[in-house]
């Protein structure tokens, strides 16, 4: 695979205030990644030095090998920005606003018109395309902000918070719009703060700390890293000591605690179990319950969500 | 008028695309004025006032005048002035705040930075802004052309003196523009740029003039205060500043050349007797504001664009 962003020892300050602190990573073409991080971490900096806004204090980024600061108008063609606002021209239509940010990218008015149109099917705003950009709701105008960063058919994207702000349903199909454009073959890196986003869609996730990459890389090798015990949930009938004993004496069992609350059946027990093992250790512990006469009802592992590596990654540092 | 001037913008919109030379930011700010009903207001409200101060002209001077023509000459002059005069008011009151308004108002409304990370270059930006403000001033003083003919049909008005006042108004228009871009790319708040900008007019056009004359009214004092009469030198320097003083302010300049022309029938040149009987030439005010002034106006825009390229440190 080619790396297609390369961050390299990047340290932004704001006079004494040091936002991004010696930042190296590296986006592969076609992924999309997932650049999350707690508030004030350094992610809405660290994309505007990438799309030329700002110079960084040391350290340099490069997008498809050119440099944002010898090449800024190369790393432009290259890349479609939407920052974590909404640029309005109250007085312009929907259509006429895209118009003017591809004309903006030099294309000439006879392929602009059918552009245009095109960008719009895609981000299902066709039959908005004469309304005032000022009108449009939230998600409508987020749908919008993304179809004018398409208008040069850039090869990357850069999106801050691209679902901040949106209902549920907005969201959804924001999400995806961004594997759809995955598939036409774009490179997405964005911020945002929603890790649901995150395990859906994302093939690579960079979680930054205090201006620094505190985790990275693929979505499953970053949970075995830092997640390597599985959690599992029990709820069987029969009495709490005789389960607590027989999964004690299995091996790869580090803890068993009762779990309160939930439970109406009399004579229920709700176990969580730490372990770790692989999956046929897991089918053994059931086999084992069983053997011990113990009616299982339940028995399940609990996903290694994405909200609880972020938790382990970061470490609540006050920025 | 209305969708004529649609058909116009459309037509320069269809133009400048097929020749290469599109400006999408001069485009949309066109567009969006002539959406606009303001302007069809301020156009209104200005013939209105042209119209007003011109009848009232009339009817204060008709009572006494049987038509003779030394009579109908000065009318001729006289309306010809007052257009120009509030032509020039115009100018002044409109085209600062248009431009001011300009960067400031992408800042505002967080679009400036989308603008920066397109391929648009800062020249145009900056060009855009300015020309449609320009083209927009421009725009006006053409609607009250009309009313100004009425003075060559009086008479007593020369098509030189028409073509100095239009490139007169034309060269301080930019330099109105170019001031407010470029206290527009400085300041992240509308308001206080046009604030400022006014404040900077008012320095350029009379503080500076002021210090200026207060400068040369030493020199005066010294040249006249002697008893023998002062050496030549000293006093071509005298009226060498003199004429500077009269170039730094456009109704300085425009009166006095209109003065030249009447007086000693010289449109380019003034001539001006010396006390040893020699006399100096010297240009006329007019095409010397019209170069300090377009000079000025290029280190405006220059200023600006630099400001509009640069990236955040
Ligand atoms: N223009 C600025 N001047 C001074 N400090 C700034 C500026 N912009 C950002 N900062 C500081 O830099 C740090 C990183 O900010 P940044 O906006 O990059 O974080 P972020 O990860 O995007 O946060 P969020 O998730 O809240 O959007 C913060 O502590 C912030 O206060
Ligand atoms: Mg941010």
């Amino acid at each position: 695979m080619s790396v297609i962003i390369e961050i390299v020892k990047l340290t932004k300050r704001y006079g004494k205030k040091l936002a991004v602190n010696d930042l190296s990573l590296q986006v592969e073409t076609g992924a999309i990644y997932g650049f999350v991080g707690p508030n004030g971490a350094g992610k809405t900096s660290t994309m505007r030095i990438l799309c030329t806004l700002m110079h960084p204090t040391t350290g340099t980024i490069r997008v498809g090998g050119y440099d944002v600061l010898k090449n800024p108008r190369d790393v432009r063609r290259l890349v479609g920005y939407m920052p974590d606002f909404f640029g309005v021209y109250d007085d312009m239509t929907v259509m006429e606003y895209l118009d003017f940010f591809a004309a903006c990218y030099d294309l000439p008015a006879q392929q602009r018109a059918s552009i245009n149109t095109d960008l719009l099917a895609l981000v299902d705003l066709s039959h908005r395309a004469n309304d005032m950009v000022d009108n449009l709701s939230r998600g409508m105008k987020q749908r919008l902000a993304l179809a004018r960063t398409l208008a040069h058919d850039p090869q990357v994207l850069v999106l801050d918070e691209p679902a901040s702000g949106l209902d549920p349903r907005a969201r959804v199909e924001i999400r995806e719009l961004l594997v759809e454009l995955a598939r036409m073959g774009k490179t997405i890196f964005f911020s945002t703060h929603i890790l649901a986003d995150v395990a859906e869609i994302c093939t690579h996730v960079g979680i930054l700390e205090g201006g620094k990459l505190v985790a990275s890389g693929n979505l499953n090798e970053m949970q075995r890293q830092l997640m390597p015990q599985r959690t599992l949930s029990i709820k069987l009938i029969g009495s709490l000591e005789q389960a607590q004993a027989v999964l004690g004496n299995i091996p790869g069992v580090l803890s068993v605690i009762p779990y309160e609350g939930g439970t109406t059946e009399p004579d229920s027990v709700h176990l969580r179990v730490a372990f770790g093992g692989t999956d046929t250790d897991v089918s053994d512990i059931l086999q084992a319950l069983v053997m011990a006469k113990l009616r299982v009802l339940h028995f399940t592992e609990d996903m290694r969500d994405v909200e609880s590596i972020f938790l382990q990654a970061t470490q609540g540092k006050v920025t | 008028m209305t969708p004529n001037l649609r058909t116009l913008t459309t037509f320069w919109q269809t133009w400048s695309n097929r020749l290469g030379f599109e400006n999408p930011l001069l485009n949309k700010e066109l567009r969006s004025r002539m959406r606009g009903r303001r302007w069809v207001f301020i156009l209104t409200l200005y013939l209105a006032l042209i119209a007003m101060a011109i009848l009232s002209l009339y009817l204060a001077f008709s009572s006494s005048s049987s038509f003779y023509t030394d009579e109908r000459q000065w009318m001729g002059k006289a309306v010809f002035g007052l257009v120009v005069g509030l032509q020039a008011l115009l100018v002044s009151f409109i085209t600062p705040a248009l431009t001011a308004t300009a960067i400031s108002g992408e800042r505002e409304r967080q679009t400036f930075d989308l603008l920066r990370t397109t391929l648009l270059r800062p020249r145009s930006i900056i060009f855009g802004k300015v020309s449609s403000a320009v083209a927009f001033v421009l725009l006006l003083l053409i609607a009250s052309f009309p009313m100004q003919a009425l003075a060559f049909l009086l008479g007593g008005v020369a098509p030189s003196e028409f073509f100095i006042s239009i490139a007169m108004l034309l060269v301080t228009t930019l330099v109105y523009a170019s001031i407010g871009i470029m206290i527009s790319t400085f300041l992240k708040r509308s308001l206080t740029a046009i604030v400022v900008s006014y404040a900077l007019i008012l320095v350029i056009f009379f503080f500076v003039p002021i210090l200026f004359w207060t400068f040369t009214g030493i020199s005066s004092s010294i040249l006249f205060s002697t008893p023998t009469p002062a050496s030549p030198t000293r006093e071509v320097l005298f009226y060498l500043a003199i004429g500077i003083l009269l170039c730094l302010n456009p109704i300085s300049a425009a009166v006095f050349s209109e003065y030249n022309l009447i007086e000693n029938q010289r449109l380019w040149l003034v001539e001006i007797p010396l006390q040893n009987g020699s006399s100096v030439t010297l240009p006329s005010p007019w095409w010397i504001y019209l170069l300090i002034f377009s000079l000025l106006a290029i280190l405006f825009l220059y200023i600006a664009t630099w400001r509009v390229r640069r990236v955040d440190p």
